[in-house]
């Protein structure tokens, strides 16, 4: 029976991982860009969330109808005026985007800490559990999963079936055959910034309900979801959705029988192996 | 393909580089030094006091508790006309809860910025590595934020502040004797303070013949606590007892809720007290018991004009480790007008013969520097309220037990 819950905890820390580093796949898969601001996207939306309960009494998920959206104009912003105007292309282009959000998340991090404080700060909501026999199912990573699962979905048919998502995986595969089929590239590349950020903002939302977040937590969960994108390969969806969950798994049941040390180093002991042995992910590329 | 793989390590190097970006605080905004009260006034140059203080990382949500303490008391110094008559001045870092930036910027403030007074950093693990600096440059350092004792073995430039980690929850072996709760359960936050917490209970609930049935360490920035409480929870522990900081006094709080484990006590140490705490478990607080060194209803010299000047500027009640920073601050006054000197062996021999009481309690040092006189008590959130309860001799209201049923 252990196991079948050990297996449960992990897909649920899994679909949280997975909420986490949606925004973050897109954003690389379209641009090549590695957000390195995209865990501050997910602190600082956690903490408007935070605020909007704490003072107003806003049910977080419905918070989260408005920092989404509210996010996605940011985004969108963020890539109009500041990556967009990096000239460069290729590897040169895509280190200078590196460094220009290593900085921005530099300077958020700074600013969160002056507007929020270093506080960690978490809300009073879903902190039960459903019980199927034995098993225990805790609601707020239930609720992130199923988010994670939706969103996953909705991208999915976006991406396939709508034309709009086809000009984005035709612009993640060739920008120039892209721009000569007519496709408005630069609108491209700023809708995706700017649901990447929405992606940020929704798992920000559901994060601030599952454990105490604090600026200063916003690297840490940069560096969690590109782990989470690395072992999927990068830019690939499924494979994201695979990495997460196997994380998740794999922290599960390293916590419980190896105990907690082992279960903070996994991630990166995991990166770590993924970069040395299959650089590519663990799903090879075939859909982006 | 091969360039974006490199892409990809490079991207991946960069990431880990800025999650450990607690290395570089040279270069951040946050290192700049920021001064409080005037630098020179009335034609008497400033006495100035040098600090870090976590302002981020994994200690900053508490250490800027300590830091409003230092802050509250230096301005109240200035507006009674100063130290030995000459303003005074705090000069304070980031050093963003890593010890190795601490001692970087210890050195600073004595050897750069020669600054004329040092006090301690936040947490004992970064006074442990700061400790050095001190005792190098033969500077007088009140440590008001390192209850960790072992600091002050073989020092003689340091000074606890603060009641030893130690004491922190070991009346919690008393409340189990009384209420003959036999099993005990422990989560021990593996830091130096932390760990010393669990020993003092331990020994003390080993001595009245309380079985430890379940103990994990865990490193300081766990978050998910489901497989420990899943482990710990076949011992069916009579009391839970975990060593935490905030964001772990929280979510093994929930954890334990979620997979319906129903001690008769849940006691838990630093985090508790701050009302964060509350704020993020609602009514899953009440009945947590947690650790203080001080409280307003306290009879402690200057007690309700630092309640009142806390609540005038930051809108809230203070916490104990605002009262630690106040006090230290106080011994420092106390200090340099009895000596009438900032001559640091003179500093340290006044300080070492300082019998007085503080916001923070009695203060008494044994030959080490080791705190003797500042004691440690009990709260416990009821209904919503902190509320002191242990020692009875002090408690506002009584303890409410057993925790869940």
């Amino acid at each position: 029976m252990i196991v079948v819950q050990l297996a449960v905890n992990g897909i649920l820390l899994g679909g949280l991982y997975l909420l986490m580093a949606q925004g973050l796949n897109l954003v690389f898969g379209v641009m090549k860009i590695v957000n390195l601001a995209h865990g501050v996207f997910i602190v600082v939306a956690g903490l408007v969330v935070y605020r909007l309960y704490d003072a107003y009494g806003v049910n977080p998920l419905l918070s989260a109808l408005a920092v989404a959206p509210a996010f996605f104009v940011l985004g969108a912003l963020l890539q109009r005026l500041l990556i967009e105007r990096i000239k460069a292309t290729g590897v040169q282009g895509e280190l200078l985007s590196l460094m220009l959000t290593y900085g921005l998340s530099y300077i958020l991090i700074n600013v969160a800490l002056r507007v929020f404080g270093a506080q960690y700060l978490s809300l009073p909501y879903l902190q039960s559990s459903l019980r199927i026999g034995s098993i225990t199912i805790d609601e707020s990573r239930l609720v992130a999963s199923a988010l994670a699962v939706l969103l996953a979905a909705a991208l999915y048919v976006w991406l396939t079936y709508t034309p709009s998502g086809k000009q984005i995986r035709a612009t993640s595969q060739s920008t120039i055959g892209a721009v000569s089929c007519g496709i408005d590239t630069r609108r491209v590349r700023m809708i995706a910034f700017a649901t990447g950020s929405a992606l940020a903002a929704a798992a920000g939302t559901l994060l601030v309900v599952v454990r105490p977040v604090a600026p200063q937590l916003g690297d840490d969960f940069t560096v969690l979801s590109f782990v989470v994108i690395t072992l999927g390969g990068l830019g690939n969806y499924l494979g994201a959705a695979l990495g997460a969950f196997l994380l998740g798994s794999a922290q599960s049941f390293g916590g419980y029988y190896l105990g907690p040390s082992v279960e903070s180093a996994l991630p990166f002991v995991a990166m770590l192996l993924i970069m040395l042995i299959r650089p590519q992910g663990l799903q090879p590329r075939v859909a982006r | 393909m091969r360039a974006q793989v490199k892409i990809a390590v490079l991207a991946g190097l960069l990431a880990l580089s800025a999650a450990a970006a607690t290395a570089s605080a040279g270069n951040t905004p946050t290192a700049r030094p920021s001064l409080i009260g005037p630098s020179r006034s009335h034609g008497k140059e400033a006495i100035r006091i040098g600090a870090s203080i976590s302002a981020t990382g994994v200690y900053a949500s508490v250490a800027q508790y300590g830091l409003r303490g230092y802050r509250l008391y230096v301005d109240d110094l200035n507006r009674r006309g100063g130290l030995l008559g000459r303003p005074v001045q705090l000069v304070v870092y980031d050093d963003q809860s890593n010890p190795a930036t601490a001692v970087r910027l210890y050195n600073k403030l004595v050897s750069e910025d020669r600054v004329d007074l040092i006090v301690g950093p936040y947490s004992s693990a970064i006074t442990q590595a700061v400790a050095a600096v001190a005792e190098k440059f033969q500077r007088v350092m009140i440590d008001p934020f390192a209850a960790a004792s072992v600091i002050f073995t073989n020092t003689h430039w340091n000074i606890q502040a603060i009641a030893p980690s130690e004491r922190y929850l070991a009346s919690i072996a008393d409340i189990c004797k009384l209420r003959g709760y036999g099993t005990m359960a422990l989560f021990v936050n593996n830091t130096p303070s932390t760990a010393a917490i669990a020993e003092g209970l331990k020994a003390r609930a080993q001595a009245f013949g309380i079985r430890i049935v379940y103990e994990q360490r865990y490193p300081k920035d766990a978050s998910d606590f489901s497989s420990m409480v899943l482990s710990a929870k076949p011992a069916q522990a009579d009391a839970i007892v975990g060593t935490t900081y905030v964001p772990d006094a929280v979510s093994l709080t929930r954890e334990l809720n979620r997979q319906g484990v129903k001690p008769k006590l849940l006691a838990l140490s630093i985090g508790v007290v701050e009302p964060q705490f509350q704020k993020a478990l609602g009514s899953l607080a009440n009945r947590v018991i947690g650790n203080t060194q001080w409280w307003p209803t306290l009879d402690r010299p200057r007690n309700p004009e630092f309640v009142a000047a806390y609540r005038r500027r930051y809108h809230e009640s203070p916490v104990y480790q605002v009262a630690l920073g106040y006090g230290a601050m106080q011994l420092l006054e106390q200090a340099v007008e009895q000596a009438k000197s900032l001559d640091q062996a003179t500093l340290r021999d006044t300080i070492f013969a300082l019998r007085t009481n503080t916001v923070a309690g009695h203060f008494e040092l044994d030959d080490e520097g080791r705190q003797v006189g500042y004691k440690s008590y009990l709260m416990q959130w009821q209904s919503g309220k902190p509320k002191l309860v242990w020692p009875p001799t002090v408690a506002e209201a009584p303890l409410q037990l057993p925790y869940r049923q």
